[in-house]
């Protein structure tokens, strides 16, 4: 049984995490989401439980997982935002290029914050993880060709915003 | 906006979404069926085994070393008339003024 879990973790535990970090754009959360999931999935199969589409029931416990936290007073009205931790000052002088990229960042998350989560959920499997269209359809339980024409809007949508912001994309 | 233009935007994503990704991976996360599953290996039972086999002899070793337990089998009485059985001092309990006696000395 460990050795299906395990066969299972380093099948799907990736996109299990895309998903996580797709709904709230924090890493550190959508790793406790995965081993939240992971951890639900172990007691499932400890009680016997079948699962027959693996992939599509940890989306879905990872999806509604990362919901509840962002839901959660801690998330909601929690210490410091990553914004304005980025912002904090160093008596270190960062050089001028990190500088450059951390400010990039820092757009691009908040563009990605503006569309919608299922798109930055086809984004973050896409990029994150380098997807094909058929596999990130699959995963997601959507057909390829909607795939293909949300990816496509939400690269568009993204530009724009970025662009609005004054952005230049290098 | 054609894929010439989406290159630039992939790009950007592409590092974007990489950079965020845990590296390495995390792993799973630790689940044992049995609750003494984790105690394997061969080191693992190889300390077993020494520490059981550490506490078996001193089970045998410590009753011979300590001086409390001893038992001197020569000193008891080979026979109930030998007169060493009497010899313990006796005390009066109801009389304090009384010295210790023996019932040989009376």
């Amino acid at each position: 049984m460990e050795k299906e879990f395990e066969k299972l973790y380093a099948a799907h535990g990736r996109a299990v995490w895309a998903v996580a970090y797709a709904r709230g754009l924090n890493a550190e959360a959508a790793n406790d989401v995965l081993q939240e999931t992971y951890l639900r999935l172990w007691r499932k199969m400890l009680k016997g439980s079948v699962i027959r589409q693996a992939r599509a029931w940890l989306i879905r416990v990872a999806r509604n997982l990362a919901e509840d936290f962002a839901r959660s007073s801690f998330q909601k009205n929690g210490t410091i935002s990553p914004e304005i931790f980025d912002s904090i000052g160093s008596k270190i002088i960062a050089p001028d290029s990190n500088l450059v990229n951390s400010e990039l960042k820092i757009q691009i998350r908040n563009g990605l914050l503006e569309i919608s989560p299922t798109d930055r959920e086809i984004l973050s499997m896409r990029y994150a993880l380098d997807f094909p269209v058929s596999e990130i359809a699959q995963s997601l339980g959507l057909l390829p060709s909607a795939v293909h024409m949300r990816l496509s809007r939400a690269r568009t949508k993204l530009a724009d915003i970025l662009k609005n912001m004054g952005v230049e994309v290098p | 906006m054609t894929k010439e233009n989406n290159a630039p935007i992939d790009n950007v994503l592409r590092q974007y979404f990489h950079q965020e990704m845990p590296k390495p991976f995390p792993k799973a996360p630790l689940v044992f069926h049995k609750p003494f599953n984790r105690f394997s290996g061969v080191s693992a039972r190889l300390a077993l085994a020494a520490s059981l086999l550490i506490l078996f002899g001193m089970g045998l070793l410590w009753p011979r070393y300590s001086t409390n337990n001893t038992i001197n089998f020569k000193s008891i009485p080979s026979s109930a008339s030998d007169d060493k059985r009497h010899r313990l001092p006796l005390y009066d309990s109801k009389d304090g003024s009384k010295a210790l006696t023996t019932p040989i000395a009376k």
